[in-house]
C-alpha cells in the first residue's frame, strides 16, 4: 500500500518535471528566436553573396567579315570598341580580352571574366559593334561561347 | 517547293534589270539552294490601304501602319500580308492589336525591323531606348502566347550594316527569350509565311 502511494507520487512528480522543462524550453526559445533567426539570415545572405558575385570565365569564338581594312589592325581595335560600348560602369566588373588572333583564318577568341551577364553584355556589344554611324569596323559574328578554351579549338582551326 | 522565276518576266514585274543579274550571278557561284522571295514595303494610311494586295501574287508585301484605324485594316486583310513593327509604328501595334490579330481565322504575321531599333540604341543618345525595348518585348511576348507569327527581319540599308542570323538570336536572347521561343521565331514561323505565300 505504501509502496503504491509513492509510485504515484513519483509519477505525478515526473509529469510535472517534464511538463515544467517544456515551458522553459518554449520560455528560452522565445527568448533565443531573435537572435538564432538573425543568425540564419545573415548566414543566408552571406551563402547569397557568395553566388551572386561569383566570377565566371567564358571565352567566345568570333568570326569576322571585312569588306575594305585589313584584319591586322583589327585585334587592337576590337578591345577598344568593346570597352567603348560595355561603357566604364560595366568595365569595373567585367573584363575583356582578345586571347588569340589570326588574321588568315579571320577568326579570334574573346576571354570575359566577372559576373555572368558580362557575357550576355559582350556578346551583345559584338553585335551592335558595327552598326554605329561612323564605324568601318569588321562585321563580328558569335559562333560558339565556351568555359573551355579546347573545347572551341577545333572550330578555331578550321579555316 | 520555290518556284522559280524567268528573268524575263520578272522584269514586267518592275524589277531592276541590272540588279537582278547581280543577284543571279552571285547566285550562280554559290552552291547553296537558295530561294528569294520578292518583297515590298509600305508606309500605308487608312485611304491607301489597297496598296498592300497589290500583286500579291507575286510580292509578298509588308505594311508599316501610321495611325490606329490603318492597324486594325491590316489586320482584317484577307491576303498575306506582314504588318511592320518600327519604332515609329510601335505605339499602334501595342496589345490590343495584338488581340484583334488573334481572331481572325487566318494567322497574321508581324514583322520586326530590328535595325532601327539597334541604331537608336548605338547612335542616337536622347532616344528612350530602354522603353522602346520594354514595349516590344511585351508586344512579342503577347504575340507568342496568342500564337500570332512574329518574324524577326535581318533588313538593313547597306552590307556593312549587315545584321546576320546569329545577331538576331543575340538580341533576342538578351531581351530574355528561350531557345524555344527563338526557334520558333527564326525557323518556324519564316517558313509557314513562305509556304503560305507560295499557296495563294
Amino acid at each position: 500500500m505504501n509502496i503504491e502511494v509513492s509510485s504515484t507520487t513519483a509519477a505525478y512528480l515526473a509529469l510535472i518535471l517534464s511538463l515544467m522543462s517544456i515551458v522553459l524550453i518554449v520560455i528560452m526559445s522565445t527568448r533565443f528566436y531573435g537572435y538564432i533567426k538573425a543568425l540564419l539570415d545573415e548566414l543566408g545572405l552571406h551563402i547569397a553573396l557568395h553566388k551572386k558575385y561569383r566570377r565566371v570565365k567564358r571565352y567566345i569564338l568570333v568570326k569576322f567579315i571585312c569588306l575594305d581594312n585589313g584584319f591586322e589592325i583589327l585585334s587592337e581595335h576590337i578591345k577598344q570598341s568593346l570597352n567603348k560600348l560595355l561603357g566604364p560602369i560595366l568595365r569595373y566588373r567585367c573584363n575583356v580580352d582578345v586571347v588569340s588572333y589570326r588574321p588568315e583564318k579571320k577568326r579570334a577568341i574573346i576571354r570575359v571574366r566577372g559576373e555572368a551577364i558580362c557575357v550576355t553584355y559582350t556578346l551583345l556589344a559584338l553585335t551592335i559593334n558595327h552598326l554605329e554611324r561612323s564605324s568601318d569596323s569588321c562585321i563580328a559574328i558569335p559562333i560558339k561561347t565556351s568555359g573551355l578554351i579546347s573545347r572551341l579549338k577545333r572550330r578555331y582551326l578550321r579555316s | 517547293m520555290i518556284k522559280h522565276v524567268e528573268i524575263d518576266s520578272a522584269i514586267m514585274f518592275g524589277f531592276d534589270s541590272e540588279l537582278l543579274k547581280k543577284c543571279v550571278d552571285a547566285l550562280n557561284s554559290a552552291r547553296a539552294a537558295i530561294a528569294i522571295v520578292p518583297r515590298a514595303i509600305h508606309q500605308v494610311s487608312e485611304d491607301t490601304i489597297d496598296i498592300c494586295l497589290k500583286k500579291s501574287r507575286y510580292l509578298l508585301n509588308g505594311c508599316i501602319p501610321s495611325d490606329t484605324i490603318s492597324a486594325r485594316k491590316l489586320a482584317k486583310l484577307g491576303a498575306t500580308v506582314t504588318i511592320v513593327l518600327t519604332p515609329t509604328s510601335l505605339k499602334f501595334i501595342d496589345e490590343s492589336q495584338i488581340n484583334v490579330m488573334a481572331q481572325t481565322p487566318t494567322p497574321r504575321y508581324l514583322e520586326i525591323h530590328l535595325y532601327q531599333f539597334l541604331t537608336h540604341l548605338v547612335n542616337y543618345q536622347n532616344i528612350d531606348v530602354e522603353k522602346e525595348f520594354y514595349y516590344l518585348g511585351t508586344v512579342i511576348e503577347r504575340a507568342l502566347k496568342n500564337d500570332v507569327a512574329v518574324i524577326p527581319s535581318a533588313s538593313s540599308p547597306n552590307i556593312r550594316k549587315a545584321i546576320l542570323v546569329n545577331h538576331i538570336d543575340l538580341v533576342l536572347y538578351s531581351m530574355g527569350f528561350s531557345r524555344r521561343e527563338r526557334r520558333l521565331m527564326l525557323e518556324f514561323y519564316p517558313m509557314d509565311l513562305v509556304q503560305r505565300w507560295l499557296k495563294t
